[in-house]
């Protein structure tokens, strides 16, 4: 059973609190991606799932086995780093190969694996040549082929394609989803890189301060954000934030006061609920398909 | 450039916004705009920064 559960796991170096009571479940054949800015305790969520670090408190559930004392080896996990760690010394076959060199199976049998996931991966042609006589893209596909050669209960990727250049990682996206999928391992993807989680992943988890914000489908967290920061955070070009004053309601209106000028705008239910108070709107910047049925919301504007 | 264009626009409060528009729409540096928000495509947040849905 290839499952990946974090329940309520912390990380303190210190009196620093990198990751704080995140809850995270991945199901086998899911592709779950930690997507937040820069020392928001993605890598550090992923770290403590590989065991690179110890958890302080809560439980890794890994193909429904608590793994906190175990060491990463034992996890039956395979990792893709950022650097793609190949041996420089050993060709492109044997790089592959390299995580069966601790298994006992026959030289038939890892050879047969390695040409496996080589056409899988399209690096039948290059499994004689050295890391530095391969492309950047090839050195990608090599150290995923490295990871997915061992048939791990599970895959983690560490921001795996930041390294790529802007064309090379918009191939890739779509041809490790394509791997993925025809696996049926449950995988998480650390990344800061929202076009990368919206396009590979089932879920996104989004962090920031080490807790997870909000958990959806790229759609559910695109259409409906649980707060402000991930209003802010998803989207190119960023939502539009406006804060104002909800002042009372007009039927299903609201009136709401912006820098000085009142506006009704048609809102869900809940928002009569509200006290008069300070509130904060969000909206998309694309232009609307739907303009006959925009209200009279007229708010003046200046181009900066 | 582009089949749409990016408009960098201020409110009276000083809120920086964006506005996608066809790239025929012209705009001049300073001039004064009148937009209207979709409700289908706008989200309230409350003062705790949640989202308040129904």
């Amino acid at each position: 059973m290839s499952t990946i559960e974090a329940r309520k796991i912390t990380k303190r170096f210190g009196d620093f609190v990198a990751v704080r009571d995140a809850d995270l479940s991945v199901k086998a054949g899911e592709v779950v991606c930690l997507l937040g800015p820069s020392g928001c305790g993605k890598t550090t969520t992923l770290r403590m799932i590989a065991g690179l670090e110890r958890v302080t408190s809560g439980d890794i559930i890994i193909g429904g086995k608590r793994m906190n004392e175990l060491s990463p080896e034992k996890r039956d996990i395979a990792m893709v780093f950022q650097f793609y760690a190949l041996y420089p010394a050993l060709n492109v076959a044997d790089n592959i190969a390299m995580p069966l060199h601790y298994e006992k199976i026959s030289k038939t049998e890892r050879d047969r694996r390695v040409h496996r996931v080589a056409e899988i991966l399209h690096l039948s042609d290059v499994l004689d040549r050295m890391p530095g006589q391969v492309s950047e893209g090839e050195k990608q596909r090599i150290a995923v082929a490295r990871a997915i050669v061992r048939e791990p209960n599970c895959f983690l990727f560490d921001e795996p394609l930041s390294r790529l250049d802007v064309e090379l990682r918009h191939s890739m996206r779509g041809q490790i989803k394509e791997v993925l999928s025809n696996l049926s391992k449950a995988t998480v993807i650390v990344t800061h890189d929202q076009l990368e989680a919206l396009t590979m992943a089932d879920r996104i988890a989004i962090m920031r301060d080490g807790i997870i914000e909000q958990i959806g489908t790229p759609h559910q967290v695109f259409t409906k954000p649980a707060n402000v920061f991930v209003a802010s955070f998803i989207g190119t070009p960023q939502m539009n934030l406006v804060k104002g004053k909800l002042e009372g309601m007009n039927g299903s209106k609201a009136m709401i006061q912006f820098g000085g000028e009142k506006v009704e705008l048609e809102v869900n239910p809940a928002v009569s609920k509200l006290k008069p108070s300070q509130v904060t709107l969000a909206s998309g910047p694309a232009p609307s398909r739907r303009s006959s049925v925009v209200p009279r919301i007229r708010s003046p504007l200046r181009p900066s | 450039m582009g089949a749409e264009t990016l408009v960098h626009a201020r409110t009276p409060d000083n809120s920086d916004i964006r506005v996608v528009v066809p790239r025929d729409v012209k705009f001049k540096i300073g001039e004064k705009l009148h937009l209207r928000a979709d409700p289908s495509q706008t989200h309230i947040f409350g003062e705790d920064g949640k989202a308040v849905r129904a």
